[in-house]
């Protein structure tokens, strides 16, 4: 078991009054992030980015972005973040333990 | 507060006419004051009998929207959901008590050609309403 550094990514929320929840889609920087990246939906305004799979070997700079949905099925613009750091991956454990 | 953005256009609308009703030529504009789109003709018939019932068609959800109706010559109102939106208009007797089968015109649709013109020009129209993106992400 390792532990992994807890980072929450959070926004304020769409204006609009119809909103049922929002997508969040990345991609490897310098990769621009379109409405065809890998996305998770999301159903709050914060995501904890360590208890999420997808993330689970994030260990580079990626570019990610969030939209909100409607009940139909609209998305928004994005709200972006461009060259984010991530290391979400843990390094290997160190060797056997030797007394002596 | 709501960030709709409205497709505007100016454009002359006429209306299918009934025998019985004799309504025709209604000129109607679109505008927005804020968060409102509000919807004008020419009440070109003039009639303390005659009402107009406006309403709108979503495309994503595919239902019919009714806005209202009024014997007046503009009614106002706020898109509620995002999408895309195309608008109809038909004319109605207030007393239908003697019309008939001829009670209301046809609904005339703003994309249809036949009818619809933006800025004088034959030309179909729609309204679109956008989501308003979320705010500044921030991770912590």
């Amino acid at each position: 078991m390792s532990k992994i550094v807890e980072k929450t990514l959070s926004f304020p929320p769409s204006s609009s009054p119809d909103v049922v929840g929002y997508k969040l889609y990345f991609e490897e920087a310098p990769t621009e992030v379109t409405y065809n990246s890998p996305h998770i939906d999301v159903s709050g305004t914060s995501v904890a980015l360590h208890e999420v799979p997808e993330f689970a070997n994030f260990d580079s700079v990626y570019n990610i972005g969030v939209s909100a949905v409607d009940d139909a099925g609209n998305e928004s613009n994005f709200s972006l973040m461009s060259d984010v750091p991530f290391d979400l991956f843990p390094p290997e454990p160190p060797g056997q333990l030797v007394l002596t | 507060m709501k960030k709709f953005f409205i497709a505007l256009c100016l454009f002359l609308f006429s209306v299918t006419t009934a025998s019985a009703l004799e309504l025709r030529d209604y000129a109607l504009y679109l505008e927005t004051t804020g968060t409102n789109i509000v919807a004008k003709w020419d009440d070109t018939n003039n009639s303390a009998n005659v009402e107009y019932e406006v309403r709108l068609y979503s495309f994503e959800r595919q239902v019919f929207v009714a806005i209202g109706k009024t014997t007046n010559d503009t009614i106002t109102f706020a898109l509620q959901k995002s999408g895309h939106y195309t608008a109809y208009i038909r004319a109605n007797f207030i007393d239908q008590s003697e019309c008939g089968n001829d009670c209301y015109t046809d609904w005339v649709l703003s994309t249809d050609l036949t009818y619809a013109t933006v800025n004088g020009a034959p030309r179909g129209w729609w309204v679109y309403g956008y989501l308003a993106a979320p705010g500044p992400i921030i991770i912590e």
